[in-house]
């Protein structure tokens, strides 16, 4: 099995925006609407920022049921995107 | 001096564990961590491929003969980075006496601060709870305590991952006299092949030589700081992040993954280097008077240089020194190129221009910069970069210039 697919689509996000959360970012997503489908988040596995410009982008691994998901959000226009899909280990 | 408490923090695997972390799925198996998608040099290998035998440095074709298995991965270094930028974030909260060594270590002097903790242990077990709540539960260090920087350097490489190990005046010779003479001294391939040739070996070999004996092969420097590593002895204090000193040089270097023939090409990776090297200048606030250029065929190697009076921190001169360098070079294919600005001063030391072509030159450069710095690098580039994928040695930039580094982590 490959170890990840790479996606790169503009989707829609749940999210909390919580000073409180875990990994140093405060947001945490909840779940997506992806290809129709909704998709429940239930942990956070991994969160990293970087910088374009000005322009803060954070990385954030969510995992839901049946797989892991690379999202990436853009802070400026606060649009967020699915980088790609990894199997659970 | 008082007896000193000193913590070696060593996160285990660091790219390899960065991309396991991000990917569970990667988790338990072989990975080797690439400098860029088609690059072929192995910069980082996973616990699971080191088992293999497979090592920092070596080609993927080799990797993959070692360990058909290997998953490959091109290097994110922006990620790294963020991780290294919250590690640091997490040591410096145990001492303001914290020294970020590399991208993944880093010395922590708690002498004074131990007793806030409940002591050295309890420090150790923090760093690593907290290593893994606050940047993923993957995420593994070796801890080494000791009383010096030697010591607790040593100590932390005795269990990998995941290793807390402590060395005292007990034990510390027994520790070293295990240890090879590479793995401690940071002495180099040089030095280690010329004690080896005067039959020392190993530690207690070197502890028998008189350091009359060391200084005569060795020099004054190298004599004293045998003669102190044999009997597990350093005195350098761990260097806090707000006094490093300053740089002395920048460069830039890169490796093809393929020959370069073309004379435009050889020319375009020379400009992209000089615009990396004189960027970074300018990000530390420095300028240059000393230009350095090396090119390297499979054959041959060239290397020149020039010594200015004045002192530049743009790429275009940058260039235009390295095209006078290198004009008698017979260049017809080309697999390295590095470039260096050294001699560097402050640039807020340098005279304002006076002719109006240098000032317009000097506004166009802060424009350009801040530019570039509100929508991204490279956003204005040269157009002799057009067309060709520009490269950004980014490891030799964070492993090379500490200065930079640690600026960075300072300012994020
Ligand atoms: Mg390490």
């Amino acid at each position: 099995m490959s170890y990840e697919t790479s996606i790169n689509e503009s989707i829609k996000i749940w999210a909390f925006f919580d000073p409180s959360t875990p990994l140093g970012v405060n947001i945490f997503p909840i779940a997506m609407n992806w290809r129709r489908r909704l998709i429940k988040f239930h942990k956070l596995i991994f969160t990293s920022s970087k910088k374009i410009g000005e322009v803060k982008i954070l990385n954030l691994v969510c995992a839901s049921e049946t797989a892991n998901f690379e999202l990436e959000y853009n802070t400026q226009n606060q649009l967020w995107k699915l980088k790609r899909i990894m199997p659970q280990n | 001096m008082p007896k000193r408490i000193i913590l070696h923090v060593d996160l285990n695997s660091f790219f390899a564990t960065a991309e396991q972390q991000t990917n569970p799925s990667l988790r338990g198996k072989p990975v080797g961590i690439l400098k860029a998608i088609g690059r072929t040099c192995v910069i980082a290998a996973s616990v699971e491929a080191k088992k293999y035998g497979v090592k920092t440095g070596m080609a993927a074709f080799e990797a993959k003969k070692l360990c058909s298995a290997i998953i490959l991965l091109p290097a994110d270094f922006d990620k790294y980075a963020d991780i290294t930028y919250r590690f640091i974030n997490i040591c410096k909260t145990y001492s303001p006496t914290c020294e970020v060594f590399s991208l993944d270590e880093c010395f922590i002097d708690i002498s004074e601060t131990e007793k806030f903790f409940n002591g050295a242990l309890a420090c150790a077990f923090e760093i690593k709870d907290r290593l893994k709540s606050e940047i993923g539960d993957f995420m593994t260090c070796s801890i080494g305590i000791s009383h010096n920087r030697l010591l607790a350097k040593l100590a932390s490489s005795q269990i990998k991952p995941d290793g807390l190990f402590t060395i005292t005046e007990d034990n510390a010779l027994e520790i070293l006299d295990q240890s090879d003479l590479l793995d401690v001294c940071g002495l180099g391939f040089g030095l280690y092949t010329h004690l080896v040739g005067l039959g020392i070996d190993n530690f207690p070999k070197l502890r028998l030589c008189s350091l009359y004996f060391l200084n005569k092969h060795f020099g004054s420097y190298w004599s004293l700081h045998l003669y102190n590593v044999s009997r597990g002895i350093d005195n350098s204090p761990v260097m806090p992040l707000a006094e490093i000193p300053d740089a002395k040089s920048v460069s830039r270097t890169y490796t093809t993954h393929r020959l370069l023939t073309k004379k435009e090409e050889i020319l375009k990776l020379m400009r992209n280097l000089c615009e990396e090297t004189a960027n970074k200048a300018r990000q530390m606030n420095l300028c240059g008077r000393y230009v350095g250029l090396a090119l390297r065929s499979s054959q041959k190697s060239y290397w020149g240089h020039r010594t200015l009076k004045t002192y530049i921190d743009d790429g275009k001169r940058l260039f235009d020194l390295c095209c006078q360098i290198s004009q008698s070079w017979p260049i017809d294919h080309v697999r390295f190129c590095g470039v260096t600005l050294g001699m560097l001063t402050k640039n807020q030391y340098l005279p304002i221009p006076l002719l109006p072509s240098d000032k317009r030159q000097l506004d166009l450069m802060s424009t350009i910069d801040r530019i570039n710095k509100r929508f991204g690098d490279y956003t204005i580039f040269p157009a002799q970069l057009l067309g060709m994928d520009i490269v950004r040695p980014e490891v030799n930039g964070y492993f090379g210039d500490r200065k930079f580094r640690l600026n960075f982590l300072r300012n994020n």
